[in-house]
């Protein structure tokens, strides 16, 4: 994998209305016709598609660029640092069944095999580009039916094994960062109406209903009788501008009904996460969330919303282990202190600027 | 108070009027069980409904894969292509709940496909899809399996 400082979709060019989004990521969910699907498979079976997909892949122009990791005889430290960049799954991470994902240099793309389904096509992208997302992961999706036979059915479209994904199979999610409607308590008005539409809205760091650094991730859940390209237009044009509107109206009444308030947040957050020798995982995610925060407000210029997002990995426990290597991490407590070690030197720039 | 049957505590008390002429049998659950047919007391309620429901005392298996109808309601998965007509109307169900009352796919198809007789198949399916809709007077759902009958008839296979 490449070296975290400019590795990762995440941590890409952040474009228009960075103040609220972090990230888009579009997934295709794909079955090999012929197979059982991955929760029935035999062991020689999913070994067969994992070679039968590589072996496609590798040989021609739409996949030529995946590097294959095989995840039975990847070390556990690199399965961990694949899942803190959102590469893979916690699942697919954890199972000991053959499989095996491709990664695209620059890591935007990804395809699992015997995940959930057999393939897994997904593609990441920081900042609102949902149609980039879209684009990369049709490409090989099309490139990819010219070789494989896909498990398709004619009233269900593409077929996968758990019922919410059939027919075109997408999941279109896009990673926000809403502290405003959360501190005003509209979350859940938000939480409701998207249920309304059949979208969901989950915690994107962690697990559990407190998402940490207020996080989120909003998704389709529907992937039957609209095409793909209207799943994506619904999101791109109707809901997600709209949840952007109302976290900003949130922040603007926030802001405007308790302006100390606002900046004594932020400045807290900066102290603690300049001065602590201990930094467990939870709390720097949140102090990050709300540095964050300040940075979209116009609190500092010191520092940019990419080193938070950077800050964001590498607190991470496998990421965290790749940037401090020489400090001991063997208990939690040595880990938080690395952590807080790797906070204070990144931060150097904002400790000068708050006094 | 005894069971008819044997000496066991009767659980199961029935009377029945036949031609005017009262008849109560006290059974035990044991007994119960072999003479009435009666539902053993200790069965989940949620495994006895969907029992009733689907009727289905030996449930059928896929073809394709062994999967049966009480692993798929289990796991909520499908384990393989064939399930999906195997398992039909179970399988039907749970897609169409999980997909807000979506009947049938539209937008792209591998551009392969061109089976005649699966897509005649299909399309006999979504005419009567089409009749029962209009009859529960269930007008979107009619609409999306118009949609995709005119996919259907428009070109090859339901291509976009």
């Amino acid at each position: 994998m490449k070296p975290v400082e400019n590795g990762g979709p995440w941590l890409g060019p952040l474009g228009r209305d960075a103040d609220v989004v972090v990230a888009s990521r579009v997934r295709l969910a794909r079955n090999l016709a012929g197979f059982p699907f991955t929760n029935r498979a035999s062991t020689t079976q999913r070994r067969e598609v994992v070679s039968m997909v590589r072996d496609r892949a590798q040989g021609a122009a739409w996949g030529r660029m995946l590097r294959w990791i095989d995840l039975q005889a990847c070390p556990a430290e690199q399965r961990m640092q694949m899942v803190e960049r959102h590469l893979v799954s916690k699942q697919f991470a954890a199972s000991d069944a053959p499989r095996a994902v491709g990664i695209s240099a620059d890591e935007t793309l990804s395809v699992m095999v015997n995940e959930e389904d057999h393939l897994r096509i997904q593609a990441m992208y920081s900042g609102l580009r949902i149609d980039e997302c879209f684009a990369a992961a049709t490409a090989f999706d099309q490139g990819a039916e010219s070789a494989l036979d896909f498990a398709w059915h004619h009233r269900w479209g593409y077929l996968t094994a758990c019922p919410t994904n059939v027919g075109c199979g997408i999941r279109v999610s896009v990673m926000l960062h809403l502290p405003a409607l959360r501190l005003t308590s509209e979350l859940d008005r938000v939480r409701r109406a998207a249920k309304d539409l059949h979208l969901a809205l989950r915690g994107f760091h962690g697990e559990g209903s407190e998402p940490m650094g207020d996080f989120y991730q909003l998704s389709n859940q529907i992937t039957l009788g609209m095409r793909d390209e209207e799943v994506v237009g619904e999101l791109r044009d109707r809901i997600i501008p709209q949840v952007i509107r109302y976290e900003r109206l949130a922040r603007e009444t926030y802001r405007s009904k308790a302006p100390a308030a606002a900046r004594d947040r932020f400045i807290r957050a900066a102290a603690l996460l300049t001065h602590a020798r201990i930094m467990p995982l939870d709390e720097a995610m949140k102090l990050l969330g709300r540095l964050r925060l300040g940075i979209a407000s116009g609190l500092t210029e010191a520092i940019d919303s990419t080193l938070v997002h950077r800050l964001l990995l590498q607190v991470q426990p496998a990421h965290l282990a790749l940037v401090r290597p020489n400090d001991p991490m063997e208990t939690l407590e040595q880990q938080s202190a690395a952590r807080a070690t790797l906070l204070r030197d990144a931060l150097a720039p904002l400790r000068a600027s708050i006094g | 108070m005894k069971c008819d049957k044997c000496d066991k505590p009767a659980v199961v008390h029935e009377t029945v009027i036949l031609a005017g002429v009262h008849t109560t049998v006290h059974l035990c659950a044991e007994h119960a069980g072999v003479q009435m047919n009666h539902v053993p007391a200790n069965a989940p309620i949620a495994e006895l409904l969907a029992a009733h429901l689907t009727g289905e005392r030996h449930q059928p298996a896929c073809g394709g894969c062994g999967m049966t109808l009480a692993e798929f309601r289990k796991h909520n998965l499908a384990g393989c292509s064939a399930c999906f007509d195997a398992l039909a109307p179970v399988i039907d169900q749970a897609i169409q709940r999980a997909q807000g009352g979506a009947a049938a796919h539209c937008g792209r198809a591998p551009a392969r496909r061109d089976d005649a007789e699966a897509r005649l198949a299909y399309r006999a399916r979504l005419l009567s899809d089409l009749e029962q809709a209009v009859s529960a007077e269930r007008y979107e759902v009619a609409a999306q399996v118009r949609n995709a009958l005119r996919e259907v008839d428009g070109v090859a296979g339901p291509k976009a």
